[in-house]
């Protein structure tokens, strides 16, 4: 199962996931990018895709859930 | 009532610094009255507060002082056009591919310190800070950097005349461009004959695309054959975004340049530092941006009636972000005065040089491996480097930092 993860460290705060897909990606008080679906699936994987091709930081990644 | 700070006043311009830090500390929503009523906030979370709410403080009325509706593109719309145009540029721009040119501008740099270090003193601005954004802007765009670097005067004219104007140029040849599609040739100007070359330049590559050429991998390449929801940019809307391209990637990325020299020849226990840490370089070129934001503040506009920090803000009233501020507030940063290359760079990164929110800069990337690559050269290849006079500041208002940089160093020995 893949995994949406937002990397702090390189984040610029430019909002463009939260607002291009606010099903996917919240803003918590101080306009930091928050996940809002942890696993996406079907659709939402697309678009998470497109996030991540828009976020001009490259801060957003799928990557392979190895827990439970 | 009153004025609580006068923007173009040379006096405000010539020292920005003291003058955030009244404005932040007296007047945090501050009214000017020339030409008409406009404000501008000064600290950190109200900067912040405005460019994250972008459904209540557009970019429709442009991002400069002037209401005539903006260019049309990017940094003048919200969205859903906005999207549109930024899912367009971002495939034209990605920050991959931006970062990919840092061998190529390292040979560029390289080779235009090569035409000048034998000379030991000249105007830092001119030999390098000025021609290095606007030839690499000149390769995105696939257009002739002598010609581009002729350009220059021009796009300067258009920042200084209206103070806030990336968006005129690129409105003005929109509308030159629609002239143009009409037929209309008379009384060509300077800006008609540029639209004119760009758009020979737009119809070689349509011709290179419907010939099924292979193409040259560069941003107008990206421009005219990207497709979404099912159509390709119109040649009014390329030469829109190449107009734009060219302000906002050429004088922004000059001052950075120069004021990051600047400064490190100011303070020579910083540029020590940097010299003999190259792994320093990334978090000078941030302590630059945020030390000396090149574009001092954009503009949003109240969506309608409301109230800001107490004050009343009547629907369409221009607020001015000031980034340059935001910068400096000390509620955000530790000894804000002091220029000090070894910030923790995660947090030095979040400074407001390229905005924050959905209209961010889609050129950092490249602006930051610019300056990066400028800075390492300069500092390899132009020994002793020193100031021999001091620098005057630049004109337009909108823009922060030197006009011009008088410096010497020890040339290479002649053998």
């Amino acid at each position: 199962m893949q995994k949406l993860v937002i990397e702090r460290r390189l984040c610029l705060k430019s909002g463009q996931c939260s607002y291009l897909q606010p099903d996917v990606f919240e803003r918590d008080e101080e306009n930091w990018p928050v996940v809002a679906v942890e696993h996406p699936e079907g659709e939402q994987v697309e678009l998470a895709n497109d996030a991540i091709e828009m976020c001009p930081a490259q801060a957003i990644s799928l990557v392979e859930d190895e827990g439970d | 009532m009153a004025s609580d700070f006068d923007f173009f006043a040379p006096e405000f311009q010539g020292d920005v610094h003291p003058h955030f830090a009244r404005m932040r500390e007296e007047c945090p929503m501050a009214k000017a009255e020339e030409p008409f009523d406009w404000y501008a906030v000064t600290r950190e979370k109200d900067v912040r507060a405005l460019l994250h709410d972008w459904k209540n403080w557009t970019s429709e009325l442009g991002p400069g002082l002037s209401r005539e509706g903006g260019g049309g593109v990017l940094v003048s719309v919200d969205p859903p056009e906005h999207t549109f145009d930024r899912r367009i540029v971002n495939r034209a721009f990605t920050p991959a591919s931006l970062l990919a040119m840092e061998p190529e501008i390292t040979v560029l740099i390289d080779e235009i310190i090569d035409g000048f270090v034998e000379k030991g003193e000249g105007d830092f601005m001119q030999l390098l800070a000025v021609p290095v954004p606007l030839i690499v802007i000149a390769w995105l765009l696939g257009l002739d950097p002598d010609l581009v670097q002729q350009m220059r005067p021009r796009a300067d004219g258009v920042i200084s005349a209206d103070a806030l104007a990336q968006e005129e140029m690129a409105r003005q040849m929109r509308a030159a461009a629609e002239a143009e599609g009409g037929g209309d040739r008379s009384g060509a100007t300077r800006g008609q004959e540029e639209v004119r070359y760009f758009l020979g330049k737009i119809a070689e590559r349509r011709a290179m695309h419907a010939a099924g050429e292979e193409m040259p991998p560069d941003t107008l390449t990206a421009l005219v054959t990207t497709e979404l929801n099912g159509r390709t940019l119109r040649d009014d809307e390329i030469v829109g975004f190449m107009g734009f391209l060219f302000i906002a990637g050429s004088a922004t990325t000059t001052q950075l340049i120069g004021n990051m020299i600047y400064r490190l020849l100011q303070n020579p226990d910083q540029l020590e530092l940097v010299r003999n840490n190259p792994d320093l370089y990334e978090t000078c070129v941030e302590e630059s941006l945020r030390y000396d934001a090149p574009v001092n503040g954009l503009f949003r506009t109240a969506v309608e009636d409301t109230e800001f920090l107490g004050v009343e803000v009547p629907k369409d009233t221009k607020v001015l972000c000031m980034f340059g501020s935001a910068n400096l507030d000390p509620e955000m940063w530790e000894e804000p005065e002091t220029f000090d290359v070894t910030r923790d760079y995660e947090q030095l990164k979040l400074h407001y040089a390229f905005g924050q929110g959905i209209h961010y800069c889609m050129g950092a990337p490249l602006a930051r491996v610019e300056a990066k690559v400028a800075l390492k050269l300069v500092l390899e290849r132009m020994p002793n480097l020193r100031l021999t006079g001091e620098p005057e500041e630049i004109t337009a208002p909108v823009l922060h930092g030197v006009e011009t940089l008088p410096v010497a160093w020890d040339p290479p020995a002649s053998n």
